[in-house]
């Protein structure tokens, strides 16, 4: 994949205040044009700081402590502040879980969009005509008087569509989404899966979906970066992860599912023990402690992500075909 | 039976309105020992109402909820106290309904002495899978598995009958929540009680209950065993939730957004006349705008309120 647009390399993110106490290690993966990519993982697994790593968006108390971030071969690192606002917006947007804290309550919806706009050198005259274009497309009717309406007036799906009106306005190449759907009705979740394929079919545009919920990635993403512990897993092809999976977080993770397909509903699969605090990771492999495949070698060495067959790559010590 | 609710209505007044806003209307349902009844349903639909109605937080506006044969509403003072301990609640989240200055031990203990029980704390704690120690210990000191268990266990300290469940999984991690699911299926199994389980979520409702009931705006909308309701649905509402479900086949999957539900769920406090569910349904004709259609049994045990199956079943059955 030499055709990347993002390429994150071994990046880690730390604690500012405890001498940069990782709590991202290692998260090394890529991102095509017009590719669908789901990072998952739980609580602490360290999804939402890579990405804010990527958006430059660090929050105060943690800091990037290592590693590359590539947009179209753009070193992001290396950007004054000025340059990564102004590529903010307009090649990367990013939307979030909450759509009533990142919308400001004092403004109308449209004006918020013509924030980002004019934000961006684009003139007021030309920029009504695209507000509304841009609520239009993402399913908000009439948006000539929407435009005027502020966020307490709308439901939280109009709010998240209105959220994912302003990111996609300056048409990005990246959408970076952080479980936009989590707190909607499951009803409304169905739409905004529905609306961000069809705008990623009509624009081209490539998706990263940061999300806990192994249901939304196997309907919209091409691909899959499992998250544990700050680390990256697994990585694979949608279809290869639910086939094949490769390390045996990610195997635990979908055998804990339900599977609404067997009536026969038997006991849900349980992985042992609690998810791990980042910061205190175990050594070796981070997962050793809860996996039910561990060897000798996983407690004291950490397994490096290595290619295997279909086009996934795991880190882990033991290959699928020995366990137990 | 164990817990029957009739004809169940809630009214909350809404200021500077005569028309109050109808959180739960005409709901009928009935609970067996040893079985889990599902609800299931989007927001405003009433679901924790009902819950709060069921364990008693709330009074019904009209209605009656009966337990063990006696009419709460009807009873008072000790005989009261009595049968309300034996409806207990789970919470979604054990962070707000366990004190944090109290340790896991103390809170377990209290619900003994409240109601004179001579249960024990260690017995309650091993009943949920943790070990004698825990009882040291404050609830910012446990994972949130461990603390939904902790809830659990006061719950059952209470000797229930019954376990009112309102989305007690939902803010669990995905590896934690299937440890929690399988412990409440083998409590449910080893002191035969009886659940009713809330949730948005309708895979975890599926996986536990043994009949389901889907609920729109106040109203019970379908009712029956889990696998006709689920495997079969009469109204087109179930059928729209049923594509919630995940399945663990992203070809199927992807499939399943093809076609979503148009429309939000209206404001409860102007619900829309007929059939609720008319401005969103695909099958919508003109009775439904007009008349709401009643929960009637269509099959066996199968009940639905839709024009539209009760045509169907009827067309059916001559």
């Amino acid at each position: 994949m030499s055709e990347a647009l993002l390429e994150v390399r071994d990046l880690e993110v730390g604690l500012d205040r405890r001498r940069g106490v990782p709590i991202v290690r290692q998260v090394s993966f890529d991102v095509a044009p017009g590719e669908a990519v789901g990072i998952v993982g739980e609580t602490g697994s360290g999804k939402t700081l890579s990405m804010l790593a990527v958006m430059g968006l660090l929050p105060p108390t943690v800091r990037r402590t290592g590693g590359q971030i590539r947009f179209e071969g753009l070193d992001l690192g290396a950007l004054r502040p000025r340059e990564l606002r102004r590529l903010r917006g307009r090649e990367l947007a990013m939307v979030y879980q909450d759509p009533a804290t990142s919308l400001n309550p004092l403004m109308t919806i449209g004006d918020q969009i013509e924030e980002a706009l004019s934000a961006h050198g684009v003139r007021r005259a030309q920029a009504r005509p695209r507000v509304h274009e841009a609520l239009a497309q993402v399913g908000i009717p009439d948006p000539e008087r929407t435009a005027r309406a502020y966020p307490h007036q709308f439901s939280g799906g109009m709010r998240q569509r209105a959220m994912i009106a302003t990111a996609l306005v300056l048409s990005p190449k990246l959408l970076i989404a952080d479980e936009p759907t989590t707190a909607l009705d499951v009803t409304i979740q169905q739409q905004i899966l529905a609306l961000v394929r069809r705008l990623q079919d009509e624009t081209g545009m490539a998706i990263v979906w940061i999300t806990h919920d192994l249901g939304v990635v196997a309907r919209l993403v091409d691909r899959v970066v499992v998250m544990y512990a700050g680390h990256v897993v697994e990585q694979a092809p949608t279809r290869e992860l639910f086939r094949r999976p490769q390390h045996p977080y990610t195997a635990g993770l979908l055998a804990s599912l339900p599977n609404p397909l067997d009536p026969s509903r038997p006991p849900l699969a349980q992985i042992a023990g609690t998810p791990p605090d980042a910061t205190q990771a175990p050594a070796g492999c981070p997962f050793h402690d809860r996996c039910p495949q561990a060897i000798e070698r996983c407690v004291s060495e950490r397994p490096p992500l290595t290619a295997r067959a279909g086009g996934s790559a795991a880190a882990c010590w033991v290959p699928p075909g020995e366990w137990r | 039976m164990i817990l029957r609710a009739t004809d169940l209505g809630k009214d909350y007044p809404i200021r500077g309105s005569r028309r109050p806003l109808r959180a739960l209307a005409g709901v009928s349902l009935e609970l067996d020992r040893g079985e889990t009844l599902g609800i299931v349903g989007e927001s405003g639909c009433g679901k924790s109402t009902l819950a709060r109605v069921l364990v008693g937080l709330e009074r019904p506006t009209t209605g009656t909820v009966e337990f063990d044969g006696a009419d709460l509403s009807r009873l008072s003072g000790a005989r009261l106290r009595a049968h309300r301990r034996r409806i207990q609640m789970v919470f979604q989240d054990p962070y707000a309904s366990l004190d944090p200055r109290q340790r896991v031990g103390a809170a377990i203990a209290e619900v003994l002495r409240v109601h004179r029980l001579d249960g024990r704390v260690d017995e309650l704690l091993a009943m949920v899978g943790l070990a004698p120690a825990y009882a040291a210990r404050y609830p910012h000191e446990l994972s949130g598995g461990q603390r939904q268990r902790v809830s659990i266990a006061r719950a059952l300290a209470a000797e229930p009958a019954v376990l009112i469940l309102d989305e007690a999984v939902s803010a669990l991690d995905v590896s934690v929540r299937a440890e929690v699911m399988n412990l409440l299926v083998r409590l449910r199994d080893e002191l035969g009680l009886g659940y009713v389980f809330i949730s948005h979520d309708l895979s975890m409702v599926r996986h536990i209950s043994t009949r389901i009931a889907v609920m729109y705006l106040g109203r019970v909308v379908e009712l029956g065993p889990w696998d006709s309701v689920l495997g079969d649905p009469l109204h087109p509402y179930t059928d729209a939730l049923r594509l919630t479900m995940p399945v663990p086949d992203p070809e199927l999957a992807s499939r399943q957004i093809d076609v979503p539900i148009r429309g939000e769920v209206p404001n409860p406090a102007a619900p829309p006349g007929g059939c609720p569910f008319h401005p969103r349904c695909p099958l919508a004709e003109s009775v439904c705008r007009e008349q709401r259609p009643h929960l009637l049994e269509l099959h066996d045990g199968h009940l639905a309120a839709c024009h539209v199956a009760a045509r169907r079943a009827a067309a059916t059955a001559a």
